[in-house]
């Protein structure tokens, strides 16, 4: 039986953009709320009724990647494939990693997505879109979450650019789009582009959010070893804008490299569209002249959000509690997980987030905070706007404000505005403020 | 005018017809059935009221002012008077036709209803009817007269859904369309005055008086019903035959002079069953309101999320949750209840499902979202569809493939209905691939029989759609050439027949009347643009004016029934109409592949309810939130129809790929064609 989907979860990023945190843990099990990231994008995808989910980790990771569904009650399938991290990989090579698999079976749609993401969106409903509007690639988009915490660590004005999204008013028909790491100053857009009729909307506060609907044949297509795809690293740096462009170019002249050998075109499609009275517009409006590929976006307007940066990662993280509570109210996530202990005399603040096996001895406080799976924060501790990772241990005293704790510390030190990776680094009854604690690399 | 009396004599006829099938519908939960005796009309709880139970020539009696006696069940006078009743009314059919419209409305009421409204009711004419403000019954309790003076001045043909304020303080309004099927056009509330009785308001719809019944319990009491019902039939049908019908004040006839023991009898049976009919309500009520908690319920589970859960358990809730408030947004309007309910959201469908190619999940969504519209085209999007399903079908082991495959079709077919009503054309389309994966040999090898079956497909689009198309068109031509045709929205057959027109050296300018609900016309007109034909573009309202320099009016049907009326986009009907006031010649283009063996005198027993929403969107910023949350209106109704029915009378000529013909041939082709399919039946 032909099945509808396929979904492919690309894993392995790196994290280059928070690489104080990843370097000793992958970036897609980064606690995101007593969880590891990962889980997020699985369970949209199991919302959707994905029983079976394709997952590509960078090697070394699989095992943890496949325990991880039981661990955290999901009920999805996963398929763990394995890229090596020699050639610094792009998300175009996990894909290729991944596309042997895929090859046999016989879906439709192809559905990517980025291990990173974080959103309310009914997968569904753009599902819905991409198939009844005839889409071969349909983008998720949203509002650029505007960030209100700040991240802890040293102060650093590292700003990234936007990504540029050009849409064409009413119909959301994507005909410009660019990652925004890869322009400086202006970028270009092409004077055909206004030949279409439709006003368009240039907009440098709407995101990308990395989440995409493909047609079969397109996804195949980019990964032919024959298309001008072939060397590409990124889906969305450069093989998106790659395929955007596409649907302006003139192809009819084109050999067998170009996309209209590879597109599958619909029985009867032109009768169809003859006899359509819609008015809708769409590929089989009577009087549309789209050629695919046909990119589309979907815009949610809601919570959409990538840690894919250090600020993004923190803002979700001190934003967990009301996502638990706003968008997986059934699902077995919860702010006090039932194995953690807290004893009684503890202060824990309502929009704390505890996880399982922790304990919580007395005299402590603890307010907007997360604290990870077994950890144990001694009496006399006070713990503020703060994240902890997994198995942190917390000495008796400590007193800790806006940090980022992915190591234990050791007593009475007061902690404030940093980052700690490694517990080498912390003395007891020191202050530390502004800092990141991290490992160096011993090369004696 | 003769002819004219003897149209309606016939509609009358069937109008009976109709109330009677609808009479002899299933009753409805937790309601008796009705009874076609007057004798079971209730009285309004508690009212001590005058119940009105109407009649024209005067043989009902009146129930009257309240329990004194007890006694037995129907006696025999009243039968024979209800008896009596009849036949005199049937008497006054044959006199006068408009009269016996308005005594049509009331027997319904006393019959099928099984509830009299404890008012008179007044029921606002046929379609031309000036919003007529109704002073109903007298307020006395003792007098049940039911004089409703109706002023329905029949004047202008065309004219849309008049509404009728409800007036009166104490009023019990009657929501109700009375617009009895035969009538199409307008349904005009009726308001209803009189007796200061609890709140009982009564749905008066005739089309479906059991229901209404229900319905009737169910508010009892408590909510306020909708007195305005604005319908966007744009015209229903046979508005036209309708005018100069004159309704007649059903002869109030009061028999309350004669109260006899048999009517004493009567109101204290009424009386029981109206509190009876308030018990039920309120138990309806409560079963409501603890729906309601539920409902709550679950929400504060969900939000409470302080308790373990499985997850399995936990995301199946959320999807039933999602489910649910789909349906939510649904609100049943009175008349056309029995036509599935138009829901924004498509019906829940899970990713990889089993039973549902995605191919026909895909034109569901389609279909849907209205990105396929128009029969033809949602027929060949359909069956390309299900090419593929037959593509990908592979026969378990045990199993015959034309068995088995008529099993997985099902749910495929299911989706699509949920999805949108199919069309007539798509139903026969399918009938006829069900009827090819029936007649399949069992010996067939798997591969061979998919070929056939794709085969048959391909021909039935080859033959039904593509060939007869050309056919069409060179039909078409005999009868235009030099013309000025009035064609309405979007429709690619008669731009086929316009191109061979042009072909054929014919002089043609097209008029293309269109409806902003939605502009399909427009791409029309750029399409005709493109053939070099002068083309005028004006809205549906202009008819009147347009018509007097057509010459032709060209439309394309959707479907054409047994008995030669037509389906078709709402507002082909007014087009009718016109062209029969300005003496025009009425050509409808269909192929022989939409007819279907259903007689259809109306557009309200077989439509499709549209999305009411895209109604009341204005386009003026300043206006359009004015209606908005006409869903928490609670007197406002808002309809929109797919269709209407052009009555065969209005259709000069058919012109379909077999031939030129008169409606009157449809039944012949219907048995020629369908022959195999018909004796499955």
């Amino acid at each position: 039986m032909r099945q509808e989907a396929q979904a492919i979860v690309l894993a392995a990023g790196p994290g280059m953009r928070m690489t104080s945190l990843t370097s000793h843990t992958p970036k897609c099990l980064l606690p995101l709320g007593t969880l590891p990231m990962l889980c997020y994008p699985l369970h949209l995808l199991q919302q959707a009724g994905f029983s079976e989910v394709s997952v590509v980790v960078s090697e070394g990771q699989e095992q943890r990647v496949g325990k991880m569904v039981e661990q955290y009650g999901l009920k999805v399938d996963l398929d763990v494939a394995v890229v090596s991290t020699a050639h610094d990989p792009g998300t175009a090579d996990s894909l290729r990693q991944i596309a042997s698999k895929i090859k046999q079976r016989s879906v439709e749609e192809v559905v990517v997505i980025s291990s990173d993401l974080v959103t309310d969106v009914a997968l569904q409903d753009v599902l819905d879109q991409h198939r009844s509007r005839g889409a071969d690639l349909t983008m998720l988009t949203s509002p650029t979450p505007s960030l209100q915490t700040t991240p802890p660590g040293p102060k650093s004005k590292t700003h990234l650019n936007s990504d540029i999204i050009c849409t064409e008013a009413g119909s959301g028909r994507l005909v410009y789009a660019v990652a925004g790491g890869d322009y400086d100053e202006c970028v270009t857009l092409q004077s055909s582009l206004l030949n279409c009729a439709a006003p368009l909307l240039l907009s440098a506060s709407t995101q990308d959010a990395h989440l995409y609907v493909m047609k079969r044949w397109l996804f195949d297509y980019v990964l032919n070893k024959e298309s001008p795809c072939a060397d590409m690293g990124s889906l969305k740096a450069e093989i998106l804008p790659h395929i955007v462009s596409c649907q302006f170019t003139d192809h009819s002249s084109n050999d067998k490299l170009g996309l209209s050998g590879a597109v599958e075109r619909e029985e009867w499609d032109d009768l169809v569209k003859k006899y359509n009275s819609s008015v809708v517009p769409s590929r089989h409006h009577s009087l549309a002249h789209l050629q695919p590929p046909v990119c589309l976006t979907f815009h949610h307007p809601g919570l959409c959000v990538r840690a894919n940066t250090l600020h993004t990662y923190w803002h979700l993280n001190r934003k967990i509690n009301e996502l638990f509570n706003q968008v997986y109210p059934n699902s077995e996530w919860q702010l006090r997980h039932p194995t953690a202990v807290i004893i009684e005399r503890a202060q824990v603040s309502e929009d704390s987030v505890v996880g399982g096996g922790t304990m919580v001895c007395e005299k402590t406080n603890i307010a907007s905070s997360v604290v990870g799976k077994h950890c144990r924060i001694n009496p006399l501790v006070r713990l503020s706007s703060s994240v902890l990772g997994d198995h942190v241990t917390l000495a008796s005293g400590c007193v800790i404000e806006n940090s980022l704790i992915l190591a234990s510390v050791e007593r009475k030190c007061v902690i404030k505005n940093c980052i700690v990776t490694d517990s080498n680094k912390i003395e007891e009854g020191k202050t530390y403020s502004g800092e990141v604690l991290e490992a160096t690399q011993d090369f004696a | 005018m003769p002819q004219k009396e003897n149209k309606l004599d016939n509609l009358c006829n069937l109008l009976e017809n109709i109330i009677l099938q609808h009479g002899r519908e299933a009753p409805t939960p937790g309601q008796k059935p009705a009874k076609v005796d007057g004798a079971t009309a209730l009285p309004p709880p508690r009212a001590g009221t005058q119940n009105a139970v109407p009649s024209t020539s005067g043989g009902l009696p009146a129930s009257l002012h309240s329990a004194l006696e007890a006694g037995k069940d129907l006696s025999k006078e009243e039968l024979e008077r209800e008896r009596k009743a009849r036949k005199e009314a049937k008497k006054a059919r044959k006199k006068g036709p408009g009269k016996e419209n308005v005594e049509e409305r009331k027997e319904t009421q006393n019959s099928g209803q099984g509830s009299a409204p404890a008012t008179t009711v007044k029921g606002s004419p046929v379609k031309g009817a000036p919003t007529t403000p109704v002073k109903g019954a007298p307020t006395t309790p003792v007098k049940g007269a039911p004089t409703t003076p109706v002023k329905g001045a029949p004047t202008t043909p065309v004219k849309g859904a008049p509404t009728t304020p409800v007036k009166g303080a104490p009023t019990t309004p009657v929501k109700g369309a009375p617009t009895t099927p035969v009538k199409g056009a307008a349904a005009p509330a009726i308001p209803v005055k009189g007796a200061a009785a609890a709140a009982t308001p009564v749905k008066g719809a005739v089309a479906k008086p059991v229901k209404v019944a229900a319905a009737k319990s169910a508010t009892a009491g408590a909510a306020v019903p909708s007195s305005i019902l604005v319908v966007d039939l744009r015209y229903g049908k046979e508005s036209s035959e309708q005018a100069g019908v004159e309704v007649a004040k059903p002869a109030g006839q009061d028999s309350t002079a004669g109260k006899s023991k048999a009517d004493l009898r009567r109101e204290r049976r009424e009386k029981q069953e109206a509190q009876r009919q308030a018990k039920l309500a309120l138990k309806e009520q409560q079963e409501e309101q603890k729906k309601q908690k539920d409902k709550q319920v679950v929400m504060e589970k969900a939000k409470a999320s302080s308790k373990a859960k499985a997850t399995g358990e936990g995301t199946r809730k959320a999807r039933v949750r999602r489910a649910s408030s789909r349906g939510s947004s649904e609100r049943k309007v009175p008349l056309l209840g029995h036509l599935p309910q138009y829901s924004p959201n498509p019906p829940p469908h899970q990713v990889n499902s089993d039973s549902i190619h995605p191919a026909v999940l895909t034109v569901g969504l389609k279909m849907k979202y209205g990105v396929v519209e128009g029969a033809t085209a949602r027929v060949i999007s359909m069956l390309a569809a299900l090419k593929l399903f037959i593509s990908d079908y592979r026969t378990p082991e045990s199993c015959d493939l034309s068995r088995d495959m008529a099993d997985k079709l099902k749910p495929n077919v299911d989706f699509l209905h949920a999805c949108r009503p199919h069309a007539i054309a798509m139903d026969n389309a399918i009938r006829s691939v069900k009827h090819k994966i029936n007649s399949i040999d069992p010996l067939t090898p798997e591969a061979q029989a998919k070929d056939e079956l794709r085969g048959a497909i391909d021909e039935f689009v080859g033959e039904n759609i593509i060939l007869a198309s050309s056919t069409i068109a060179t039909h078409a031509t005999t009868l235009i050439h030099d013309d000025v045709l009035l064609t309405f929205g979007y429709s690619a057959l008669v731009c086929d027949v316009v191109e061979a027109v042009v072909k054929e050296g014919g002089k043609v300018s097209v008029v293309v009347a269109d409806y902003p609900h939605p502009p399909s016309g427009a791409a029309m007109v750029q399409r005709l643009d493109r053939l070099g034909v002068p083309t005028y573009y004006r809205l549906v309202t202009d008819l009147s004016h347009i018509m007097s320099k057509v010459t032709k009016v060209v439309v394309e049907a959707e479907a054409v029934m047994m008995n030669g009326a037509v389906q078709a986009m709402c507002g082909t009907a007014c087009l009718a109409l016109a062209a029969a006031t300005h003496h025009k010649p009425f050509i409808v283009l269909c192929q022989t592949y939409k007819f279907c063996n259903i007689d259809l005198t109306d557009s309200l027993v077989m439509n499709e309810l549209g999305d009411a929403n895209s109604m009341v969107s204005c386009p003026s910023q300043e206006h359009q939130g004015v209606l908005a949350d006409w869903r928490d209106t609670q007197n406002l109704n808002v309809v929109r129809l797919v269709y209407d029915v052009t009555p065969a009378g209005l259709v000069t000529v058919l012109v379909t790929e077999q031939n030129v013909l008169p409606t009157s041939a449809v039944p012949v082709i219907i048995h020629r064609k369908y022959a195999d399919i018909l004796g499955q039946d």
